[in-house]
């Protein structure tokens, strides 16, 4: 109870740096692909532009279009303070994974709404889209669950953080488990084996193609939820599964240390994201549809594993 | 260390199972190698054993180098780059390669050794991709795949002679040169390396 205040202050960091990550990972396919590149901190210009901008709302739309991208935006500012970032201890009541994977099931739903909505085409198509990947995105999210809570017999993720800190060395259930959870960061966040995040050809796009009728101040809330929703999944995959170095005191060497483990950790994350995304092409969409008895699988052998070894 | 790359081994077993472009199943074939070769160097340094060094090194040297370079050479020949109709699909394999690791670890759970386990379950994928695959070169990985496991179950083993050893790895040597040259001439003679033709040898 003591540190609560802590806890916001740490979460409030994530919220206003996330656009800055972005514009790092943004870096990092540049110099990767061989040109200069945007600034890091061109993220936070563009948000500046359309927040200054107004909204344009197309006469066939109705009040889904309205509410929906706020909705957005307050959830995810509500998932990231359900997150451990650099501080963790035994003694917390908010956190609960289930509220997290429901809070993004609820921005996935209104990005499908909106997409059909407006009653353009490609809105219709990018929901069909998303409704198919999330369908089998889902139950990996649940058996990822299943295993976090074998694991650690916790819930929150506060505590699994806590206790998997004190782990030394991870046996196979664990490392099969994140890189199954990797898969799905990239399912959820629309990164690239399953959809292009800088396209807008009619063909492949499937997050811009809901968000296609969005403008202005209406795009600054998406937008600036799909960033929150990218760094808390990154933050749940680094403080879930490999929390090496955070700070379970509270004493200010220890705070240091998980502060510079995390950044570490964050930037190594966005360079193999990078890596993935400049590497690997979008695969067609039955194709990368394929990808997922792979990853259920994967996720079938690790609940075995833990329950036998 | 070594559960790691345990599971840098299942994953790449359970993505073997499945994907259709052979390059990329050879590449992975790569990776899985990489982790038995570094499984066993890693063993001779816990143990000291010269064995294991010599094991390690003739996987490396064998699996990771010379026969991928022997794939690579008959799939520029061949111009064959994807597996087109499946006998088994690829859903049903990443299935299905899930359910059998998941009964061989079930099967041996009273044993604590992993690789044994692990050498098992690579038994029964490399049987797979020679059942469910029709080209001559996905079945060829599916055998390669087998001796892979073969070298885990061995590794596990306590004293192996290391005659044995060396012989399983230059049978698989053997296999991929004699392999090479067989496909090509399958290709000659059918203009596919589907072995579904091989009907049309009867009178």
């Amino acid at each position: 109870m003591q540190y609560n205040l802590f806890y916001v202050m740490q979460s409030i960091l994530i919220l206003v740096l996330s656009p800055l990550f972005m514009g790092i990972l943004k870096k990092m396919k540049a110099t990767l692909r061989g040109y200069k590149g945007a600034s890091i901190i061109q993220p936070y210009y563009d948000l500046n532009k359309l927040l200054k901008k107004g909204r344009v709302v197309s006469n066939r739309s109705s009040f889904i279009t309205t509410i929906g991208p706020i909705v957005m935006l307050a959830t995810s500012i509500t998932t990231v303070f359900f997150v451990p970032v650099i501080f963790t201890t035994m003694q917390n009541t908010i956190g609960n994974l289930f509220i997290l994977i429901f809070a993004f099931a609820i921005i996935k739903i209104f990005t499908v709404l909106i997409g059909l909505d407006s009653s353009s085409t490609f809105g219709g198509m990018g929901s069909s889209r998303e409704s198919f990947i999330s369908m089998m995105a889902e139950p990996l999210t649940l058996f990822l669950l299943t295993f976090l809570y074998i694991e650690t017999k916790d819930f929150n993720l506060f505590h699994i953080s806590f206790i998997n800190s004190n782990i030394t060395h991870y046996d196979m259930a664990h490392i099969i488990v994140m890189v199954t959870f990797i898969i799905s960061i990239l399912a959820e966040n629309a990164r690239i084996p399953f959809d292009n995040p800088e396209t807008h050809l009619e063909l492949t796009m499937m997050h811009e193609a809901m968000i296609l009728d969005l403008s202005g101040s209406d795009l600054f809330y998406v937008e600036l939820s799909s960033y929150i929703k990218l760094i808390v999944y990154l933050v749940i995959l680094i403080n879930g599964f490999i929390p090496i170095g955070i700070a379970t005191t509270f004493t200010f060497s220890a705070l240091l240390i998980g502060f510079l483990a995390f950044v570490f950790k964050l930037l190594f994350c966005l360079l193999g994201i990078a890596v993935i995304e400049t590497t690997i092409a979008k695969s067609k969409l039955f194709r990368s549809a394929e990808l997922f008895p792979a990853t259920i699988s994967l996720g079938i052998i690790a609940i075995t594993l833990i329950y036998i070894l | 260390m070594i559960e790691d790359l345990l599971a840098v081994i299942l994953i790449s077993s359970i993505f073997m199972s499945g994907v259709r472009r052979v390059k990329l199943v050879t590449r992975v074939f790569i990776f899985q190698s990489l982790a038995i070769g570094l499984i066993a160097l890693k063993l001779g340094l816990d143990t000291g054993k010269m064995d294991y060094y010599i094991l390690g090194l003739l996987t490396i040297v064998t699996k990771v180098i010379i026969i991928p370079i022997i794939i690579n050479k008959s799939l520029n020949q061949l111009k064959v780059n994807r597996e087109m109709d499946l006998i088994v699909n690829g859903f049903i394999s990443y299935i299905l390669t899930g359910i059998f690791i998941m009964i061989s670890f079930g099967i041996l759970s009273s044993s604590h050794d992993n690789y044994i386990k692990t050498g098992i379950a690579l038994f029964i994928i490399g049987v797979l991709l020679m059942v469910a695959r029709k080209k001559a070169i996905t079945q060829m990985i599916g055998f390669l795949t087998f001796e892979n496991g073969i070298v885990l179950f061995e590794i596990s083993l306590t004293k192996m002679s290391l005659v044995i050893e060396a012989g399983i790895v230059f049978e698989g040597l053997l296999l991929a040169l004699v392999m090479g040259i067989m496909i090509f001439h399958i290709n000659k003679t059918f203009d596919s390396i589907n072995t579904d033709f091989f009907e049309n040898l009867k009178e």
